[in-house]
């Protein structure tokens, strides 16, 4: 499943890239995700909670972030194994800031999303709203982190 | 019919209330779930998230921490013992728990066992599992391309996903038919995978005696002799013998087919009941019910019809993809792997016809289940009525009236098809008749045309199809070799009440009153008095079960024969207490009379007594008899449904306002009965025909496994039933009866569809699949520019 995802934000892009290319500070914004232990360079360990509706699913695993400095753009790979027989969960996100000529940052983030087991069958039509409801969760820490007013995304 | 007996005998014809629901209207049935033995322990499965993958490890350990939870067993636990893998009833293999490979969603990994339901549930929850998953092949047609993978590449010599092809017919003469046809018509069409969605779920309580080395299964089977064999076959090597079998079938919520394979479940729940030596309960909830098993249909079929310019029907030619899952585990016939589709051909004569079939292999639970259907030919009959409209839409003839002119006419029977079946008797105008006027085929015509003039969408369905019923004669039909004969033991104590025993179990079917409404037929006794009993091993005579409508064409014909049995001796008996020649005596029913001297007479009740306390000399005490019954032939009951829809041009919803099914099933033993089987079987119907479909997303993933997304229809959704029949006996059953409990399930859903079509035939609509969701119909009603 294809997530195609935005929003803009009055911080200037090297501060937004600053913090959206630390995997540590980025897991303390995105709700539910949790790193505990860098393995390599580019990969950390750690878990995510996922709520839909009635169901809670918890994935433990892997993630990793090859980042363009230069362009401001990441890939990162996160796969994921549900606990409690809950499937697994398998992610592969295209990000990248772009500075805007007033001095805010344009985020734009492209993901490819395959989910087994009961989220993907239950959580079916639900997984799209889910996903905004998380992301609007994070630009509200991201602009609270970066001490700037949201702006409307 | 007029019944032959009086309404105290209650034999054939009566409306005999069921016996057997004043038990289940006082919830006082006694289901698998009902069953609690002392020191009885619970399993719950671990089941696969993913559709395809390796199992990299499996970590009990915190498992086993949930107070309460005694063991974990895995694949690796059965591999000690052989027991991983089993038969199926189509001699494919499918794995009791894997080893290193899951092959679809929900598949089976491990099991809890555990002092309580709930203890086993959490320890499921708590095992760990491993899994690297693999991409996974979900679309048929790509199962067959090169590039597919091998999923089964644990069986020897399997180079491809093709499970086997099956054909039936003169290929040649049925392509020279179509060559010279000035009509040919063709129509793909998919009859997706559904579920039986019985109320009960799946599950048993295995028992096994350590000091007795006997085992008893109380459990959810439709055939429980057959699986007692098949459980001494597969499980000898570990001691379990046949004679310390004991399968008990008690009541069952439902079985439509769902109930006659083996799921890995019982096995699991047996192996660890024998490895514990306590009684272990296994029953499924409702979403592992909708997602392992009781699968059925996935036919993909192109169909074509070759006729005269006219309309006269020339032959027919079928292609079938069949979706069978990961593992041919269906229950059909063994030399049937495409069950009875060859009955395609269906009411209609013709020179030639042609079908084959190919299996595939996917990650998708094993299915094929007979869906309430005779082996395939639900999905044979919708292929063939759907495609007669189309010719009728093609050449602009009445659908009704194109039938009638093909029917194979009544003359005509014991009718030869050009598929290989002795069709035993039918008069398929006089249903389409009974039904026309019982709807008011014309008038509905005039409405749907105003109506069209005014933009309305109404649509008349007809399907007029004949099912091929009873597996049947041991020269052709037989599960792993055993002959599909069956059984009935009736013995008649001395104060003249009697019980009868059969190798049949019912589901739902009502057989304690039918049975004994036969029994009563042909003894004079008081179905009443006839005490019926079936689905313990230990007791009931060898048969092979109930399912494709065979209990009353081969159980009830062996009731039947062994009544005949007892009433011969009875009549040497009464013969004897009137002290008369056998000769000289008239039999009506329940009564032996001296001819021409009627108010001399003994009943059979007076034979009963005699036969335990005042015997002829000589002759052997009792009064009882059991028969074997291999019928000669199937039977094959017929009738036409037609029904009218209204199609809303804002939702697109489907609404099936007025529904006449007239069937014809040969003599009835209990019309009340045999109506309420057509009520279900027609409420069945209408649920695949616009609700229900097992969609799998391309990861695998089941999206209908729960009754949030799987539909089934309530009250709302089913129209008032009409009903009414013809009686077309079978002149070969012992009693003129055929089987009916499928024929709606059959007949309904391309009488829906056909009316759907018929409503959008003007836009240039010729087909649409079922299930016909409101989203189907919309999309084409905005593709056409009629929606509002």
């Amino acid at each position: 499943m294809r997530i195609e995802e935005g929003f803009t934000i009055d911080a200037p892009a090297a501060d937004v890239w600053a913090i959206l290319s630390d995997p540590r500070q980025l897991s303390i914004l995105l709700p539910g995700a949790e790193i505990t232990e860098q393995i390599d360079d580019t990969t950390w360990a750690g878990g995510m909670t996922v709520r839909v509706g009635p169901l809670v699913a918890t994935y433990a695993g892997t993630v990793s972030f090859i980042l363009n400095e230069d362009e401001r753009s990441a890939v990162v790979h996160a796969r994921g194994q549900g606990k409690a027989g809950m499937g697994t969960a398998e992610m592969t996100m295209n990000s990248r800031v772009m500075a805007l000529p007033d001095g805010g940052s344009e985020v734009t983030m492209d993901s490819e999303v395959t989910v087994t087991g009961i989220l993907a069958q239950l959580g079916r039509g639900m997984t799209q709203v889910v996903s905004k409801r998380m992301l609007q969760e994070f630009v509200r820490r991201l602009t609270s982190a970066l001490e700037v007013s949201p702006r409307d995304t | 019919m007029t019944p032959k007996t009086s309404a105290d005998i209650c034999g054939m014809g009566h409306s005999m209330k069921r016996k057997e629901d004043p038990r289940f209207l006082q919830g006082k049935g006694n289901y698998i779930d009902d069953i609690v033995l002392p020191g009885m322990l619970w399993l719950d499965i671990v089941r696969s998230p993913i559709a395809y993958g390796k199992i990299k490890g499996i970590d009990s350990s915190k498992a086993l921490e949930v107070p309460g939870v005694l063991a974990v067993l895995t694949g690796k636990d059965l591999e000690a013992y052989n027991l991983h893998w089993m038969p199926t009833l189509m001699s494919d293999t499918q794995m009791v728990l894997p080893t290193d490979t899951v092959m679809y969603q929900a598949q089976e990994v491990a099991a809890v066992i555990a002092t309580s339901r709930y203890a086993a549930a959490d320890g499921v929850a708590a095992v760990e599992v491993d899994y690297e998953p693999m991409k996974p092949v979900i679309d048929p047609f790509k199962a067959l391309e090169e590039d597919a993978p091998v999923l089964r590449s644990d069986k020897d010599g399997q180079t491809d996903n093709r499970i086997w092809h099956w054909e039936a017919g003169d290929k040649a003469a049925t392509d020279k038919v179509f060559e010279e046809a000035d009509v040919v018509v063709r129509e793909r069409m998919h009859v997706p995978r559904i579920h039986v969605a019985s109320i009960e779920t799946c599950g048993c309580v295995a028992d096994f005696n350590p000091v007795e080395g006997h085992l008893t299964v109380y459990m959810t089977t439709q055939a429980p002799h057959a699986i007692r064999t098949v459980l001494a076959l597969v499980a000898g090597h570990v001691g379990l013998s046949e004679e310390k079998i004991r399968v008990v079938s008690p009541d069952i919520g439902g079985g439509f087919g769902g109930k006659v394979p083996v799921y890995p479940g019982y096995v699991v729940a047996i192996a660890a009941s024998v490895v514990l030596g306590k009684p272990v309960k296994w029953i499924e909830d409702r979403m592992e019910n909708l997602q392992a098993d009781s699968f059925a249909r996935d036919y993909h079929m192109a169909a074509e019809l070759a006729a005269d310019a006219d309309g006269k029907i020339r032959g027919l030619r079928i292609k079938t993809l069949a979706d069978h899952g990961y593992s041919d585990a269906q229950a059909a016939p063994s030399k049937f792997p495409a069950g009875l589709f060859s009955i395609c051909t269906g009411s209609y004569d013709m020179e030639q016809a042609y079908a084959e079939v190919d299996a595939v292999y996917t990650n998708k639970p094993p299915g094929g289940v007979a869906y309430r259907c005779s082996f395939r030919v639900t999905e044979a009959v919708h292929c063939m009525e759907r495609v007669v409209d189309t010719l009728a839409h093609r050449i602009g003839k009445d659908p009704a009236e194109l039938r009638e002119e093909n029917f194979i006419p009544k003359e005509a029977f014991p009718y030869q098809s050009p598929l290989g079946w002795e069709y035993d008797s039918g008069d398929y105008q006089a249903a389409m008749d009974k039904a026309k006027e019982m709807i008011g085929y014309d008038d509905l015509r005039r409405e749907q045309a105003e109506k069209r003039a005014r933009s309305e969408l109404m649509g008349i369905g007809v399907c007029s199809f004949t099912e091929v019923l009873g597996a049947g004669p041991s020269k052709d039909f037989d599960i792993l070799g055993i002959k599909m004969f069956d059984s009935a033991e009736v013995r008649v104590h001395p104060t003249g009440k009697a019980i009868a025993r059969f190798g049949t179990k019912s589901q739902g079917q009502g057989h304690e009153t039918t049975y004994a409404q036969i029994i009563a037929e042909e003894l004079g006794l008081p179905a009443a008095h006839v005490q019926v009993e079936e689905g313990d091993t230990d007791t009931a005579p060898y048969g092979l079960g109930t399912y494709a409508s065979r209990s009353t064409p081969t159980a009830g014909a062996a009731g039947a024969m062994a009544a005949r049995q007892i009433r011969d001796k009875a009549s040497k008996i009464a013969a004897h207490l009137m002290e008369v020649s056998e000769e000289d005596l008239e039999w009506e029913p329940g009564k032996f009379s001296v001819k021409g001297a009627p108010d001399r007479s003994v009943t059979i009740q007076d034979c009963a007594f005699a036969a335990y306390t005042n015997l002829p000399e000589g002759m052997e005490p009792g009064l009882e008899a059991t028969n074997y019954y291999d019928p000669p032939n199937l039977t094959f009951p017929f009738g036409t449904y037609i029904c009218v829809v209204d199609i809303d041009r804002g939702t697109g919803e489907v609404t099936v306002r007025r529904f006449v099914a007239v069937d014809d099933c040969g003599n009835i033993i209990n019309p009340m009965i045999v109506q309420g089987q057509i009520h279900g079987g027609l409420t069945q119907g209408i649920g695949p025909a616009l609700f229900e479909e097992i969609p799998y997303d391309e990861d695998g993933n089941n999206l209908a496994g729960s009754f949030m997304d799987y539909l089934v229809p309530t009250s709302m959704e089913t129209p008032a039933w009409e009903t009414g029949h013809t009686i077309t006996p079978s002149p070969h059953h012992p009693l003129g009866a055929k089987g009916v409990g499928e024929s709606a399930t059959v007949g309904a859903p391309p009488a829906i569809a056909n009316a759907v079509v018929d409503a959008l035939a003007h836009l240039g609509v010729t087909h649409l699949d079922i299930p016909i969701t409101p989203d189907k119909v919309w999309d084409i009603l905005n593709e056409k520019g009629v929606a509002e």
